[in-house]
């Protein structure tokens, strides 16, 4: 339990730091008593923060590397206990929201995180985790604990190749990992069930929003607790700038439906808010934008009040928004984007089709008709410009534009509550209190179930040692030996791309792009271990180089691990594939064990790394045996 | 009047409860299963499928399946029968045949590892596959039920197929697999076992001691089958078979078991300490 305790004090700090900053700076710039908005206060804080570590981090940069971690540490915990402070001295001034509003969603999104939780961690014990974009946002981290940050990720790792959103959200994940020292694998472990908790909470609070209903509310948290979409949008266990960004907008969306009834908008929060959902995610920051912005327009105008105007728009403007992208994506050939790995995530409709079942079963085909059809007999007009920017969403994510899927990160939230509502509108129309508790767990019980059926499919492929898992106990021991040993110097490590980016992420040793290995490093790569015992075989692999930071290495590391020789067996085509990765961790085979002898034989290779998963090995680049200098 | 307005109400609560319950049915329906029930057994899945009760690890390097097709029983003149005949009637054998409830209960039944893979395949009489595992030992239990002419059987063998590169070596060093001078070398070299090779003359030798190795050069973990004192284990090199054989002294009516104790190590070493 005491190793728990650091990892869910930061993983909360994550929300909790900027919330902090946020009000302190909201009361320093504001006198008396304000009304308390916490989505306002971390969107503030985050900015406020990402503006302090941009300027820490180009004022220390001419300090040497070792004491720059130290700077930023102490100005750090020194700028948040002087946040801290404010709040606690102002504290009796908070007013906060009504226990008896929030306690409902609270404790329902309390004790559905706690079931997720529960079946989604049960064979994934801590620290092992299960969600693979961690390592290029862990590595970009590392590279910000060493006091590296730019605005653009891609000019701080070669990891980075597309520049999808700012490094706001790294530079909040790096500061609890600075301030309270706490092991990075454990801190994502935590911060994750607080964003499950909080995709829960919006989820309620829409729905409760739109319904006055605690029970609208608890049909609509229940579906989104237990359906996890799980490829490509990744919405409620995966925290990452999509996610982030997706479950801002929709607590965005709940601010200003409470605004409607008043038509008084807080312009500046918004603004605020909205800036800082896009740096989180350029693409859900604008798409957020654009949904809010037609949802304000709508409800003032007069249009939507004409049924015959509503229909019409529910018909024509998703097909059109569908046939307009579809043909786009064509002309354009934005397959191509991001070095091609766009195309990667071009579905056909069949194939979303399939994953609309993995999420859901035939709920989605069921809940969904049958929830907006009820849905238009509620009066609020909010409701029917609600389904009609579902419908849109629902037609951007259909169309075939590559990364459509990822929309459906911010579409789900409404998927969900039209779902919600349809359920809701049948279960409140029954006479008996028993039945409404049965059908509401009876409900509960049929998502739980399709919950469990996906996570069984989708964890089968990345079984070891009986648990589902990317990263394992040994990877995190080799990364921690790396940084002792090798990260004050200039340390380059090799090896297959889905190894490059554990280990990079684990222990700050710098690769050529981690799993995102370019095309050029892969041939080299594969050219070389066609003939691993000759005499060219250490300096060809110098030939692979960083395109971020092309300074000369002064050591060169070659790790062999289980996954590099799972990807050795592989084809060439998905050797030089962006898209293929060895997804989870192997323990070395007797065959392995074998080359790895086999290399270390030639006098380049020597061991300084060994476990039952991978063995590191130092080697020397150059034609002259015996040459070169071993740590 | 009061009647017929409760009526109508337990009429229209019944008409949305069953809708919800179709609705709610069908949702679960529609979802994907994975293949097979599985059961984590080190490095190694345990799964049941149409083939059998199989233990796999990056297929299609291992896969040590126990089912009927290579399974036999001795008769008392000797003659040895297989459980399903290699004919075209072979064809005929349903295995595990599940209502899609029951396979639904039982893949979210092993997502919490509480359903053992189980198989059965039929032939007019059943041989059922039955799992039990323990950390790291397992137990598969073969039962022939209803075999005709079951009194007649005085032994029966439960077989594994193992793959061609397999090292298949008892605990006294004798190697029983055909594997290549440099791989035994590299095993001794890796580990310091050295193993000797046992001669290609005999096809279906019968291994001494009461412990069988399995080890895959391609991946990690290792196996160990352990006979009972009853049970003999044969290597048959033509069909790369192990063949563990249960004398019956004393012929059931209706039931004819074998049991297969398997022990899993995640290395070589650690399985040569086992005691």
């Amino acid at each position: 339990m005491n190793n728990l305790i650091l990892p869910i004090i930061s993983g909360l700090s994550f929300y909790l730091f900027p919330i902090l900053t946020g009000r302190a700076v909201v009361l320093f710039l504001k006198k008396g008593r304000e009304r308390a908005n916490i989505l306002y206060y971390f969107a503030i804080g985050g900015l406020v923060l990402y503006g302090l570590m941009l300027l820490l981090t180009a004022v220390i940069s001419a300090l040497p590397l070792t004491t720059k971690p130290d700077y930023l540490r102490a100005i750090l915990v020194v700028f948040l206990s002087l946040a801290s402070l404010v709040n606690l001295s102002t504290f009796k001034d908070l007013k906060v929201i009504s226990l008896k509003r929030i306690a409902p969603a609270v404790l329902t999104a309390l004790f559905l995180s706690l079931a997720v939780v529960y079946l989604w961690r049960r064979d994934n014990p801590f620290p092992q985790l299960l969600n693979w974009d961690i390592f290029e946002h862990q590595t970009l981290v590392n590279y910000i604990k060493r006091g590296q940050l730019h605005f653009i990720s891609s000019r701080i790792s070669d990891t980075f190749q597309f520049d999808g959103y700012s490094t706001l959200f790294h530079a909040l994940l790096s500061i609890p990992q600075i301030t309270l020292g706490v092991e990075p694998f454990a801190f994502w472990w935590s911060v994750e069930y607080f964003h499950l908790f909080l995709t829960i909470l919006a989820s309620f609070l829409l729905a409760k929003t739109v319904t006055r209903s605690n029970l609208a509310g608890l049909l609509t948290a229940i579906i989104s607790a237990f359906v996890f979409e799980s490829y490509v949008i990744y919405s409620s266990l995966f925290l990452i700038p999509q996610t982030l960004a997706a479950v801002l907008s929709v607590f965005m969306l709940i601010y200003v439906l409470e605004h409607f009834k008043d038509k008084k908008y807080p312009w500046i929060p918004l603004a605020i808010i909205a800036v800082t959902i896009f740096l989180s995610h350029y693409i859900i920051g604008l798409a957020t934008i654009l949904t809010l912005s037609a949802l304000i327009f709508l409800y003032q105008s007069l249009l939507m009040e004409k049924r015959l105007v509503w229909g019409l728009s529910f018909i024509i403007l998703p097909l059109t928004v569908f046939a307009l992208l579809t043909a786009l994506s064509g002309f354009l050939h934005l397959d191509q984007l991001n070095s091609g790995e766009a195309a990667l995530f071009s579905y056909t409709l069949t194939k979303k089709a399939e994953f609309a079942q993995l999420f859901y079963g035939y709920a989605l085909y069921i809940l969904l008709p049958v929830g907006a059809l009820l849905s238009l007999h509620l009066k609020e007009k909010a409701v029917r410009i609600l389904l009609l920017l579902t419908a849109v969403i629902l037609a951007v994510v259909l169309a075939g534009i590559p990364y459509s899927l990822k929309f459906y990160v911010l579409g789900r939230y409404l998927t969900h509550l039209f779902m919600g509502l349809g359920l809701w509108m049948v279960i409140k129309s029954m006479s008996f209190r028993l039945m409404k508790v049965l059908s509401t767990s009876f409900i509960a019980v049929i998502f739980m179930a399709v919950f469990i059926l996906n996570l069984a499919y989708w964890k089968n492929p990345l079984r070891y040692q009986g648990h589902a898992t990317n990263l394992e106990s040994m990877e995190i021991a080799a990364g921690r030996f790396l940084q002792e040993k090798f990260e004050a110097s200039n340390t380059f490590l090799i090896s297959d791309p889905s190894t490059q980016y554990v280990l990079e992420a684990t222990s700050g040793i710098n690769t050529q792009g981690g799993a995102y290995m370019n095309l050029d490093s892969r041939k080299i790569f594969v050219e070389a271990l066609e003939h691993p015992y000759g005499d060219q075989f250490a300096q060809k692999l110098t030939q692979i180089k960083d395109t971020v930071n092309v300074t000369s290495p002064n050591i060169y590391l070659l790790a062999l691990s289980g996954r590099f020789f799972e990807w050795q067996e592989a084809k060439e085509e998905d050797k030089l594939s962006l898209g293929f990765n060895v997804w989870k961790p192997y323990d070395l085979a007797l065959n392995d064990l074998i080359f790895i002898e086999n290399l270390k034989k030639t006098s380049r290779f020597k061991e300084v790394y060994r476990n039952e998963s991978l063995v590191i090995l130092q080697f020397t680049p150059g034609n002259n045996l015996g040459f070169g200098k071993f740590l | 009047m009061q009647l017929l307005t409760l009526g109508k109400k337990i009429l229209k609560e019944a008409l949305l409860v069953a809708a919800l319950l179709v609705m709610g049915v069908a949702s679960v329906l529609g979802s994907p299963t994975s293949k097979s029930v599985t059961e984590k057994f080190g490095h190694f899945v345990l799964t049941s499928s149409s083939l059998g009760i199989g233990l796999h690890q990056n297929e299609p390097y291992t896969s040590y399946v126990f089912n009927a097709y290579n399974d036999y029983l001795i008769l008392a003149d000797g003659t040895r029968l297989a459980l399903v005949p290699f004919d075209d009637t072979r064809f005929n054998v349903k295995t595990a045949p599940n209502p899609v409830s029951e396979k639904l209960l039982s893949y979210i039944a092993s997502y919490f590892d509480i359903a053992p893979p189980s198989n059965q395949f039929s032939k007019g009489y059943q041989m059922l596959y039955e799992t039990a595992k323990e950390g790291n030992s397992l137990l598969v239990r073969r039962k022939v039920i209803n075999y005709p002419n079951a009194a007649n059987v005085r032994a029966t063998g439960a077989t594994i197929l193992y793959s061609r590169d397999d090292l298949v070596f008892a605990s006294d060093g004798t190697l029983y697999t055909e594997n290549s001078d440099s791989v035994v070398g590299n095993l001794a070299k890796i580990y310091g076992v050295k193993l000797v090779k046992h001669t290609q003359l005999v096809r279906r030798p019968q291994v001494n001691g009461g412990r069988l190795y399995l080890v895959n050069p391609r991946v990690a973990g290792v196996l160990v089958m352990m006979s009972e004192p009853n049970q003999r284990v044969f290597v048959n090199k033509d069909y790369r078979l192990i063949e563990v054989e249960a004398q019956i002294n004393q012929p059931a009516e209706t039931e004819i078991t074998l049991n297969n104790k398997i022990l899993y190590f995640d290395t070589l070493t650690e399985a040569m300490k086992y005691e």
